[in-house]
């Protein structure tokens, strides 16, 4: 594991919450949860900009858990992108509350992905 | 075992016929046994829909049926139980998609899982197979 993932997975383990992120099926029959920690806070009035709203969150989770779980599991061949990287119209549950994931900012050190930030709506 | 759990070995949204292996689930050193569950969410339209749950002895080269769930034209959902402590005496011949509808082979279980899915028909209205696998 890489120093900055395991120092990121330090502080959420100390200061974190816990959230599920959800992968509905493209017809929203299924889904497929995984439980991570996370640190959840909203946009400060600097940020509010290119239409991000003060009611919106940015959340920022580990990839330690979606890779333990191998989240969100088994994929059809051929898809493009990476299916371990949350994506736009994913779910968060955040205090029991059910949120829209609007864009996600994924970081890679060395290759590896290390820190996953995602602004929620709703 | 390494990483017991509840894996997601497919979601799938199915329309035109498929014949088609999802990506595996792989660090399962160990596992003593797993209950699978297939469902078929049924739309509309389609012939036959069957899950055939796999794993390899030799890390992904080949593929082994060890379950055939098969489904129809009706929302529905199966579920198997099945033991890696099993005794096979008797030499098992090995099947990739090809397994008898709705049976088991029990006692061979690999590192690693994961779901082929093969449908004839067009399935429509939002058709999904989900099968997941608790693994211990």
């Amino acid at each position: 594991m890489s120093p900055e993932r395991a120092a990121l997975d330090r502080a959420l383990a100390r200061k974190g919450e816990i959230i599920i992120v959800r992968r509905y099926t493209s017809t929203l029959v299924t889904w497929f949860d995984v439980e991570c920690r996370a640190f959840v806070r909203g946009y400060t009035p600097q940020e509010l900009i290119g239409g991000i709203s003060q009611t919106d969150s940015l959340v920022t989770i580990s990839p330690t858990e979606i890779f333990a779980t191998q989240w969100p599991g088994g994929q059809s061949p051929g898809s493009s992108v990476d299916p371990r990287i949350p994506r736009k119209n994913d779910r968060v549950i955040i205090q029991g509350r059910v949120r829209n994931i609007e864009s996600v900012g994924p970081f890679f050190v060395a290759s590896e992905l290390v820190r996953i930030e995602m602004r929620v709506i709703g | 075992m390494c990483n017991p759990g509840l894996y997601a070995l497919a979601d799938k949204a199915v329309t035109t016929a498929v014949n088609e292996a999802q990506s595996p689930i792989v660090d399962l050193e160990g596992m003593t046994a797993v209950t699978v569950q297939a469902r078929l969410a049924y739309g509309s339209g389609g012939t036959s829909a069957k899950v055939y749950v796999q794993t390899s002895l030799d890390q992904g080269t080949t593929w082994v049926d060890v379950a055939c769930l098969a489904f129809s034209t009706a929302g529905a959902a199966k579920i198997v139980n099945l033991s890696g402590l099993t005794p096979k005496p008797t030499p098992a011949a090995p099947t990739d998609g090809a397994l008898a509808d709705d049976t088991t082979v029990d006692g061979l279980l690999g590192d690693r899982l994961r779901a082929k899915i093969v449908t004839t028909g067009t399935y429509g209205g939002s058709t999904v197979v989900t099968v997941r696998a608790a693994v211990r």
